[in-house]
């Protein structure tokens, strides 16, 4: 069993009259137990270079269901205006613009067929970078794009 | 205009030969409207936190019941993520959806605030 431990503060001197501080820290758990999850992705830094849709997974299937995941995604780009849009299950969630980062839970069993799928702005080129600590049986970047990996 | 500074840090020492010490920052200009730190109790039926008027925002999220899971929706119908007990999220949102939340089972209460740029 291995240990993940993911800490989330959000900070503000200037939103309220009282300064925010929210703090949270917790293990990253199997689903429904206090196993920790056991696999990571590792750190993929990634550069697309087509706007084209990606999937940042393959997609999950019933034999997934029982599994899940912690998503971390981040738009590194430092073009103020270039975005990644994400969408989860082909519903867009949001935009992740230059220097965005975004930490979600994700499980398999409310997708199956869908998926998290980026959509990068531009196609002059934009790097975005990604972790998952999962227990999914199998796992793998979709080559349908013109993704380049960063040691390549 | 104020500043929203979320900061995520992930370690773990033995889920790989190489340790994950990780740690990420960014500063949000915060302009529009803000909804701070709410505590919602929650029931099996949809509750809409994210309301459609906003726009491009971000989104904390926070399942504070030790046992029960808690569905988030963007976009009412379509599953986006479920909050296990403890877990937390931070996320952009478009506003254009509303964000629907309900429980699997029982009463937990999910904590949130929602912060439009």
């Amino acid at each position: 069993m291995a240990t993940t431990t993911n800490s989330l503060t959000l900070t503000s001197t200037d939103l309220f009259e009282d300064s925010l501080s929210i703090s949270n820290t917790s293990t990253c758990y199997k689903a429904g137990t206090t196993i920790g999850l056991d696999q990571t992705t590792g750190l993929k830094k990634t550069y697309l270079t087509a706007t084209t849709q990606i999937d940042l997974f393959t997609v999950m299937d019933a034999t997934n269901a029982a599994e899940n995941g912690k998503v971390y995604i981040a738009n590194l780009s430092e073009d103020v205006e270039e975005y990644i849009t994400i969408a989860i299950g082909d519903a867009v969630i949001g935009r992740l613009y230059a220097g965005d980062f975004m930490w979600m839970p994700y499980s398999p069993k409310l997708h199956l067929s869908s998926d998290i799928e980026l959509t990068p702005s531009v196609a002059t080129g934009m790097w975005f970078e990604y972790m998952c600590i999962h227990n999914f049986s199998a796992i793998d970047p979709v080559a349908i794009d013109t993704r380049i990996y960063a040691d390549e | 205009m104020a500043t929203l500074t979320p900061t995520l840090t992930l370690v773990s020492t033995d889920i790989s030969t190489d340790e994950i010490n990780f740690s990420v920052t960014d500063s949000l200009n915060i302009t529009k409207n803000v909804i701070s730190p709410s505590k919602v109790k929650l029931t099996t039926s949809d509750l809409e936190i994210g309301p459609t008027t906003y726009g491009k925002s971000y989104v904390y999220l926070k399942n504070t019941d030790d046992t029960i899971a808690i569905n988030i929706e963007v976009t009412d119908g379509n599953s986006t993520m479920q909050l296990a007990a403890g877990e937390f999220a931070f996320f952009p949102w478009t506003g254009a959806a509303g964000i629907v939340a309900f429980s699997a089972s029982g009463t937990p209460y999910l904590e949130y605030a929602i912060f439009e740029a």
